[in-house]
């Protein structure tokens, strides 16, 4: 034989140009050809990776699938697959871009409320698979010195989660899932903007809508901003029985002190 | 009362606060007290303990890449994926019964 040994690389991205973007001409000569040919065995690949992947895409987004239909929702997972084929092996990892891609999909653009309802199921999906751990013990804070107490930022619970809607995303979500009909029929799709808290409990995942100031001062504190310029984000608002709640429910993991207070 | 000094009293008042929510009766840590939810939540956690929600969000990743759960047989008998480029799509899901919610392109 003349040709080398291709390398376990080598025949990876072959397959890879084979199964995303459908170039056969690196592969087909390294497959077996006896009852089907290389091209039909290929295709059997071809057709498992994205049918894999769209099932995928259904399970992370079933509010969104049921909004469109299956046809829709197969054939927009299709070209979005081919555009944004997975970087991860592990299929909960996969879609984050699905809900950008809805936005500038031209056959949904009627649907102006569709990208956000994907943004909030992606929300709902990275907060269901988050890992436990074990919540901030308000304890730790209560012994910190007062001088210290000027100091402190938070780090958020991987199962909690924000998210900004001009669209009444989470009533469309929730009514869409309960096959509640006459919610669904009762929904303003162009009804102002809502602040979302996405969390898991121990029941489930909870969708829960707070008030600006209060979702306002929870992002900075998500973001890892010290307590004091969090407060900034809504100077009129009494926030002890917000960062109680926040606390009591577990949602932040471990705070630090920052270097300077003044 | 400076930032800093609202901060550090804003904190002590919610230690306080989230350490009586955590010591009062059956209120176990990283849980909410279902009491001071609104009805819609309260329902909308009883639907979901009675797995409705579950049933779309119970899924984990062996589920995912069960072959089993996949759309053909894993046997090899679907050898063609559909074109879907070729036909006209227009959603046609339950976001026909949104009023107000266009499912016609305009």
């Amino acid at each position: 034989m003349e040709t080398a040994t291709p390398s376990l690389l080598e025949l990876q991205c072959a397959m890879r140009a084979s199964l995303v973007v459908h170039d056969d001409r690196g592969i087909s000569a390294h497959v077996v050809d006896a009852g089907m040919s290389p091209a039909e065995r290929l295709d059997v690949y071809r057709s498992t990776f994205a049918s894999v992947l769209t099932k995928a895409l259904h399970l992370s987004y079933p509010a969104v699938h049921r909004l469109v239909g299956a046809e829709f929702f197969d054939g927009a997972a299709r070209i979005f697959i081919e555009a944004h084929p997975p970087k991860s092996a592990c299929l909960d990892d996969y879609g984050e871009k699905f809900a950008d891609f809805l936005s500038d999909f031209e056959p949904a653009a009627s649907l102006a409320y569709l990208p956000e309802v994907t943004r909030l199921e992606w929300a709902v999906n990275r907060v269901l698979h988050a890992p436990d751990v074990e919540p901030l013990d308000p304890r730790r804070l209560a012994a910190l010195a007062e001088a210290e107490r000027e100091r402190v930022s938070f780090v958020p619970h991987p199962s909690a989660g924000l998210l900004r809607v001009d669209h009444p995303a989470d009533l469309i979500w929730r009514a869409v899932l309960e096959e509640d009909d006459d919610a669904l029929a009762a929904i303003d799709p162009g009804a102002g903007p809502a602040w979302l808290l996405v969390q898991r409990l121990a029941t489930g995942v909870e969708v829960r809508r707070m008030g600006e100031s209060a979702w306002r001062i929870t992002a900075a504190l998500f973001a890892g901003r010290p307590l004091a310029a969090a407060l900034d984000e809504a100077p009129d608002t009494e926030a002890s029985a917000l960062l109680a709640d926040h606390l009591a429910a577990g949602r932040f993991i471990d705070f630090s002190l920052n270097e300077t207070s003044a | 009362m400076n930032r800093y000094v609202l901060a550090a009293s804003t904190l002590s008042t919610a230690v306080g606060l989230a350490l009586a929510i955590q010591a009062s009766p059956g209120q176990a840590q990283g849980k909410m007290d279902m009491s001071k939810m609104p009805q819609v939540v309260k329902d909308n956690m009883a639907r979901m303990e009675k797995g409705k929600l579950e049933k779309c969000y119970g899924i984990n990743a062996a589920a995912k890449n069960d072959c089993a759960e996949g759309a053909h047989s894993c046997a090899g008998q679907a050898t063609k994926a559909r074109d879907t480029k070729s036909f006209v799509m227009l959603p046609a899901g339950d976001c026909s019964k949104i009023q107000g919610g266009k499912t016609t392109a305009s």
